[in-house]
């Protein structure tokens, strides 16, 4: 409890049939930190997510968010323990609008519920109005303030990224999970997702995972940086680390795809 | 909130109304098919002056105040056929309110939801018939009071029936509750048939007859030459069904608005992504799943009270087919839609398609010839009242097919930084 | 009940089990086949089932009689046009109802309320057109060759049409194995039920497809149809409902999407059900009688659902997030 351990996967593993997408991955992550799961595609790294958070059962190996045991748990259950995400193919409500695909992620802290909503009692009323409150409140902490009002899938792809974030937000999470934040977005919005991710940090005090494979981004804001290559960790440690690392290089640039150096400016290695 | 409203419209809006009713209350043909035309005409001003995007609460409201609490009565005192469908109506309409909380809310395809209906039917019907006296022994058959306990029971019971159902298959892909719905309406009618032996509970195919009526005395007391008993008790029913017709609403209303209807529609449009935001996909699914089974429960109380008798016929595939295609006729999550779908379906399959037939029957004894062809040569089998599965078969495929929002598709009120869940 | 009846009652009840269960699988593969590659339960199918019957009897009672052809023969031309007959409503029923739904933004439970209208209006149709003619419900027709008894066991004996029906289900469901299998088209097809969209991209018309599917499936519920109609003697309007969600039951007992498993889910459940509406009368005297042997088919489908949705034989799938 006391120590500065939030996050806490050993071992964890996983195969569809004959491939083995995640392979023995361990990850620490401490309280109020960015770390980064970077590699190349198909290396595990949203596996490597939906494991931790319900969605795929691992088949060996352990997570504890602040010692509770996530493998197991409903993904409901996991939002409930602290642990929150956006997906890499946006998964928003596109028929909500802005404010609502919000307040959704506020229900589970609403306690008045079903019957409180059936009878309309004073308890429902003002926990509404605090979930609407604070929904408004995060909209505008990732920059949505005019937007409330929009059906999530008539926003642009950015502003629905940033939706995400807010959303997730929402669960009250100790952890938040991003996964490729600033996939498809031009340089001045990767430079605004970048301000949002330290901001989450410093002014809501969440430590982040995230995936990414914008090097500039990564090596960035990251305090640590996790390399998966064929569903295995091949390296990590801190951006000079990675930078120069043998193994990370190869497993960029062994695989003849495009070569470019990790250190190359505002390219995404894809 | 006046937007959209014109005078000239109100005006129309409420001598139409008027108009109609003094027609009804006047004139009473005794002939179906005309009946049945004037009874929708009565209706329809509900329809319009529900629609407050379009019509002045103002008007609208005291509008279907007269034709809910004055012209239906009025008229139904006058010709008790009217009320009689109108308590129809009414029941299916609270059915289908029921079963737009799993179908259209929560998107969980129910294919057996008048098994919960029969729950409750039956349940009204052993506790208080003779029937079920001899089962149960002493202190029953309970009397008419114990109507209104018996529905408030039949709430529960209906909704862990539903809830027992719902268990093991909402943790599963939807298709699957489609399946085990329809074959849990046939086990339930399987059961009714065939649980007369070892023990005699539901009778089996003969049915229970004499159950208990509520508030006979009062019905009784209010009886005069010119309304004689059975007229006030139909009223009675008018006003409990009425009732709950109100409570199904706001209930609607209510759960659509609230946080448990965003997470219905939420997972609606994606399972994954509503989990994983906290809403637990079961229980949500399952209360959707209990509450539409509750309603059911509580109108077969009523069905069961309001028929004095009941049977394994009364409940089959049909009737549930029948509910489902009300609400996809007036369109899944519409509030006043599904009211709409209700009226429709009821009044199609209760007076339109009979009246077809007598109509046709009529023809077809006369021998009536068109174009020197004669009705008698039409086969006996040509009779519309019995095709009702061709009709909602029909009703369902066309309506995914051209218009799968329904005749009136529904609109969300969504909530906004402004209103905090002001809606009613 | 003494051990010695039980002794006597097990071959019958077992050949009679084997029969059922073949006709659940040649029905079943229907529904796994269009599960596997749209992932739609195709509620028309037991109406479509249901609609064979309906040919192959009036064809065998009306057109049929009187001909000199061998009693074989004449059913085997019956299940022939049953199943083109059969084949061609699934083809139709894809074309006008599901493939429109499919491109559409239409609701997620569009295809299945379309699916359930389908069959409401089937049922209702071949009441229609059947009582034109008289009664809706009609019999096999008298055929004695299918009557004559061959020896199962020195004191008792199966009719022929059981060992008819055994030979022509199961050479469906070999001549199915061997399709799927063997063929290209079986290859195209099990590449759509894998990966629709991979499968597209990778140049198989996935439309076609699909197609293809609906019309082996419609195929296949039409013989058994026919065979169904033989096996208890009459057909009417409403009798692809039950068959309808037995093999629905059996597919999800082998696994749904599982071709095999449809096989093997039919056979165990047709198994199961005549032991059990053929034992539990004599074990409960007649307290629990045969009426029950559906509900007891519903409870398996319900305990495969609760304790191994992916059934016998079935691969669990993990949508990819
Ligand atoms: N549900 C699943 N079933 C089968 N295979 C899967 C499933 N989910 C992922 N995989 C496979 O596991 C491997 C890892 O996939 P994953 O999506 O985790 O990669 P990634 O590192 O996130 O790649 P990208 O950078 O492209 O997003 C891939 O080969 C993928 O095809
Ligand atoms: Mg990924």
């Amino acid at each position: 409890m006391t120590d500065n351990l939030l996050l806490d996967v050993s071992n964890l593993r996983k195969s569809f049939g004959g491939l083995t997408a995640v392979d023995n991955v361990t990850l620490k992550v401490e309280r109020g930190s960015i770390v980064s799961v970077i590699g190349p595609n198909g290396a595990g790294k949203t596996t490597f997510f939906n494991l931790i958070t319900g969605i795929y059962r691992p088949d060996v190996g352990a997570a504890l968010l602040d010692g509770v045991d996530l493998v197991g748990l409903r993904p409901d259950q996991v939002a409930a323990a602290g642990l929150a995400r956006t997906f890499q193919n946006i998964r928003l409500f596109t028929g909500m609008t802005a404010l609502e695909n919000v307040v959704v992620a506020r229900s589970m802290h609403m306690r008045s519920g079903y019957w409180g909503a059936l009878f309309r009692t004073r308890a429902y009323g003002n926990e509404e109005r605090s979930a609407i409150a604070d929904a408004s409140q995060l909209l505008g902490f990732v920059g949505l303030t005019g937007k409330a009002d929009a059906l999530a899938g008539s926003l642009a792809y950015g502003e629905q990224r940033r939706l995400e974030i807010a959303r997730a937000l929402a669960t009250k999470p100790k952890l938040l999970l991003l996964d490729e934040p600033s996939a498809g977005m031009n340089p001045q919005e990767t430079e605004d997702a970048k301000a949002l991710i330290l901001r989450i940090r410093s002014e809501l005090g969440i430590a982040v995972v995230l995936i990414e494979h914008d090097m500039r981004l990564v090596m960035t804001v990251s305090d640590h940086i996790v390399v998966l290559d064929y569903g295995s960790k091949i390296a990590e440690g801190g951006a000079d680390d990675i930078r120069t690392h043998p193994k990370v290089i190869e497993a960029y640039l062994g695989r003849g795809v495009a070569a470019r150096t990790a250190t190359s400016e505002s390219e995404t290695v894809s | 909130m006046a937007h959209g409203f014109f005078p000239g419209r109100s005006a129309w809006l409420i001598a139409y109304t008027l108009v109609v009713t003094l027609l009804c209350v006047l004139v009473f043909t005794g002939n179906g098919l005309i009946d049945t035309v004037a009874f929708l005409a009565l209706l329809a001003p509900l329809f319009i002056a529900s629609d407050f995007d379009k019509c002045d609460p103002r008007v609208g409201m005291p509008v279907l105040a007269f034709v809910l609490l004055c012209a239906l009565p009025l008229v139904g005192m006058r010709n008790t056929f009217y009320l009689d469908v109108a308590i129809q109506v009414g029941i299916f309409a609270v059915l289908a309110l029921g079963l737009n909380i799993v179908v259209g809310f929560a998107g969980l395809l129910d294919l057996g939801f008048i098994a919960f209906f029969a729950v409750g039917a039956y349940l009204w019907a052993i506790v208080s018939s003779p029937h079920g006296a001899a089962l149960l022994g002493t202190g029953f058959p309970l009397q008419g009071d114990a109507f209104f306990v018996i529905a408030i029971v039949a709430v529960f019971v209906a909704a862990g029936t539903g809830a027992l159902l719902g268990l093991p298959v909402l943790r599963l892909k939807g298709d699957y509750l489609a399946i085990v719905t329809l074959g849990f309406g046939e086990v339930i009618r399987v059961l009714a048939n065939n649980l007369d032996k070892p023990l005699n509970i539901t009778n089996g195919p003969q049915g229970i007859a004499g159950i208990a009526q509520p508030l006979t005395e009062v019905a009784g007391t209010l009886a005069t030459t010119t309304a004689p008993a059975f007229k006030w008790q139909a009223l009675i029913y008018y006003a409990v069904v009425l009732t709950l017709v109100l409570v199904a609403v706001l209930a609607n209303r209510r759960l659509d608005s609230s946080s448990i209807g965003r997470s219905w529609l939420a997972i609606r449009e994606d399972e994954i992504a509503a989990q994983a935001m906290g809403v637990p996909l079961v229980r949500t699914k399952l209360i959707a799943f209990a509450t539409g089974a509750a309603f059911a429960g509580t109108m077969g109380v009523l069905f069961a009270a309001k028929q004095t008798f009941v049977s394994p016929e009364s409940f089959d595939f049909n009737q549930s087919i029948g509910v489902l295609a009300m609400i996809v006729l007036g369109g899944l999550g519409s509030i006043r839609g599904v009211m709409m779908g209700a009226g429709l379906v009821t009044i199609l399959n209760l007076q339109v398609l009979k009246s077809l037939s007598a109509g046709l029957n009529h023809l077809r004894a006369t021998g009536f010839e068109i174009f020197g062809w004669s009705f008698a040569n039409l086969p006996t089998q040509f009779e519309p009242s019995k095709y009702e599965r061709l009709i909602f078969g029909l009703i369902l495929i066309a309506m995914m097919l051209y218009r799968p929002r329904g005749l009136v598709p529904a609109e969300r009120r969504p909530i906004s930084a402004g209103n905090a869940g002001s809606a009613s | 009940m003494s051990f010695q009846l039980a002794l006597e009652l097990l071959p019958p009840t077992l050949a009679d089990g084997l029969i059922l269960g073949l006709l659940y699988a040649t029905i079943a593969l229907g529904y796994t086949m269009v599960y596997g590659v749209l992932g739609l339960i195709n509620f028309a199918h037991s109406e479509i089932f249901m609609v064979g019957a309906v040919v192959a009897v009036e064809l065998l009672t009306y057109v049929l009689a009187g001909s000199p052809l061998h009693p074989v023969l004449q059913l085997a031309l019956a299940m022939i046009v049953a199943a083109a007959v059969s084949a061609a409503l699934a083809g139709l029923a894809e074309r006008v109802a599901y493939r429109p739904l499919r491109r559409s933004n239409a609701p997620k439970l569009a295809p299945l309320i379309t699916a359930i209208g389908i069959s409401l209006f089937l049922q209702d149709a071949v009441r229609f057109v059947e009582s034109l003619f008289g009664q809706f419900i009609r019999p096999f027709p008298s055929m004695p060759f299918f009557d004559i008894p061959l020896p199962l066991t020195p004191n008792d004996s199966i009719p022929m049409k059981s060992v008819v029906i055994l030979i022509a289900a199961g050479a469906m469901l070999v001549g199915l194995r061997y399709t799927v299998n063997q063929t290209r088209l079986g290859k195209a097809i099990r590449a759509v039920a894998t990966d629709r969209m991979a499968a597209s991209l990778m140049g198989i018309d996935v439309n076609r497809i699909v197609m293809l599917t609906f019309l082996i499936g419609g195929a296949l519920a039409g013989v058994a149809g026919t065979l169904y109609a033989l096996q208890f003697g009459r057909v009417d309007p409403f009798s692809g409902f039950i068959p309808g969600l037995k093999a629905f039951t059996a597919a999800v007992l082998g696994g749904i999407g599982s071709i095999p498993g449809a096989m093997v889910g039919g056979i165990v459940l047709g198994l199961i059900e005549m032991l059990i509406g053929t034992f539990v009368p004599i074990l409960t005297n007649n307290a629990i009688g045969t009426e029950y042997k559906d509900i007891f088919a519903f409870g398996i489908l319900i305990l495969i659902l609760i304790f191994k949705p992916t059934g016998l034989l079935g691969r669990p799938s993990t949508e990819k997030v």
